[in-house]
């Protein structure tokens, strides 16, 4: 089985992560610079009105404040764009909160954590905070959250042939959760992509599905043991095989990803 | 700014932590300072989660029907006087 290609253009970047506060930043710990000494504390993406912001919590601001970096690097307005927000497991702290609360005797909940405990709070903050009207879509892939959402956003670009924001996010696992994901890294990735007619310099990225059965994700060019932490750890950092290829931007490479169990796509940058 | 009692700051404290306020720490809230509109700028999500923290901390109900609920949201010294002579 061969997929339909697919074909699209990177306009912009944003990043964010407990060691880095931008794409440029990353770019460097992925070159092989130190860690700064001091690690950020979390996002306050000021786009986010104050009432709002005070609410939103680390996933939420991590995914607002990539998202904006990209489009400001893009230079498009984020009402032109059409979105698909990913995390591996959402929220887990606010999923834990719930169960524990109505597993109690006191069964009200907090309106403000029952309000962000839903999957797509980070698209309503963005769609809001920037008054876009476009869809927005959200993920929830676990350890195939970035091969399935690049491929949900690039079959939307190519096929409808509107520009797209992708924005990757996971905050800590929720201790209870952490049997079943044991995440304790931040990370935020976002990409603007365009039709691959669109008139500009960025990457080309291309992708193919293919079957494949024994599948997992590649090794990375970076010997950082906090990258490589990030990268095993955070569902959405698996993003960084790719962005290690964008970082590089020498000729034509590739690089594999696992997509199901059965199946895997290749994203080849040139 | 008006002195804040003992049992203010003490409520002072719950509203900061529970609003998550930015950049405000509880014995800076004006006891006489509206809370809503141009006072603090809280908004009416901030008035269902007030409940809910007096209700778990202190066994005050605050129903918004209630005749006496508006005063009570006026201020952090009504607020702290409403859930004194209630609970």
């Amino acid at each position: 089985m061969q997929a339909k290609e697919l074909k699209c253009k990177i306009a912009g970047i944003g990043a964010w992560g407990s060691y880095f506060d931008s794409w440029e930043a990353l770019q460097q710990l992925l070159g092989g610079e130190p860690l700064p000494e001091t690690s950020n504390k979390g996002p306050k993406p000021t786009i986010i009105p104050a009432n709002e912001r005070r609410r939103a919590p680390l996933p939420v601001r991590l995914a607002v404040e990539s998202s904006w970096q990209a489009t400001q690097s893009a230079g498009i307005e984020p009402s032109a764009l059409t979105c698909v927000f990913v995390s591996g497991l959402g929220d887990t702290d606010l999923t834990d909160y719930m169960c524990k609360t109505l597993a109690s005797e006191h069964k009200e909940l907090s309106p403000t954590k029952f309000h962000n405990s839903v999957h797509n709070a980070p698209a309503g903050y963005w769609t809001i905070s920037t008054g876009t009207m476009s869809a927005a879509n959200s993920v929830a892939g676990y350890e195939e959250s970035v091969s399935l959402t690049l491929l949900e956003a690039m079959i939307q670009c190519s096929t409808e042939h509107k520009p797209m924001l992708i924005t990757f996010y996971d905050s800590p696992v929720a201790e209870v959760l952490r049997p079943i994901l044991n995440n304790q890294e931040t990370f935020a990735f976002s990409l603007v992509i365009l039709p691959y007619n669109s008139e500009t310099d960025g990457t080309t990225v291309e992708a193919q599905v293919a079957e494949n059965d024994h599948a997992s994700w590649p090794m990375l060019q970076s010997q950082s043991e906090y990258i490589g932490r990030l990268y095993s750890d955070n569902p959405s950092a698996k993003v960084l095989c790719l962005a290690e290829l964008i970082a590089k931007s020498s000729g034509e490479q590739s690089v594999v990803m696992p997509l199901s169990k059965g199946s895997t796509m290749t994203i080849t940058c040139t | 700014m008006a002195t804040q009692t003992e049992s203010e700051l003490k409520m002072a404290h719950l509203m900061v932590e529970v609003l998550n306020l930015e950049d405000m720490e509880a014995n800076e809230i004006d006891p006489e300072e509206q809370l809503f509109g141009d006072g603090l700028g809280l908004d009416s999500i901030d008035a269902l989660e007030i409940s809910l923290a007096i209700s778990k901390e202190y066994g005050v109900q605050i129903k918004a029907e209630d005749e006496g609920t508006r005063e009570a949201f006026a201020t952090l010294r009504s607020l702290t006087a409403f859930v004194e002579k209630n609970k």
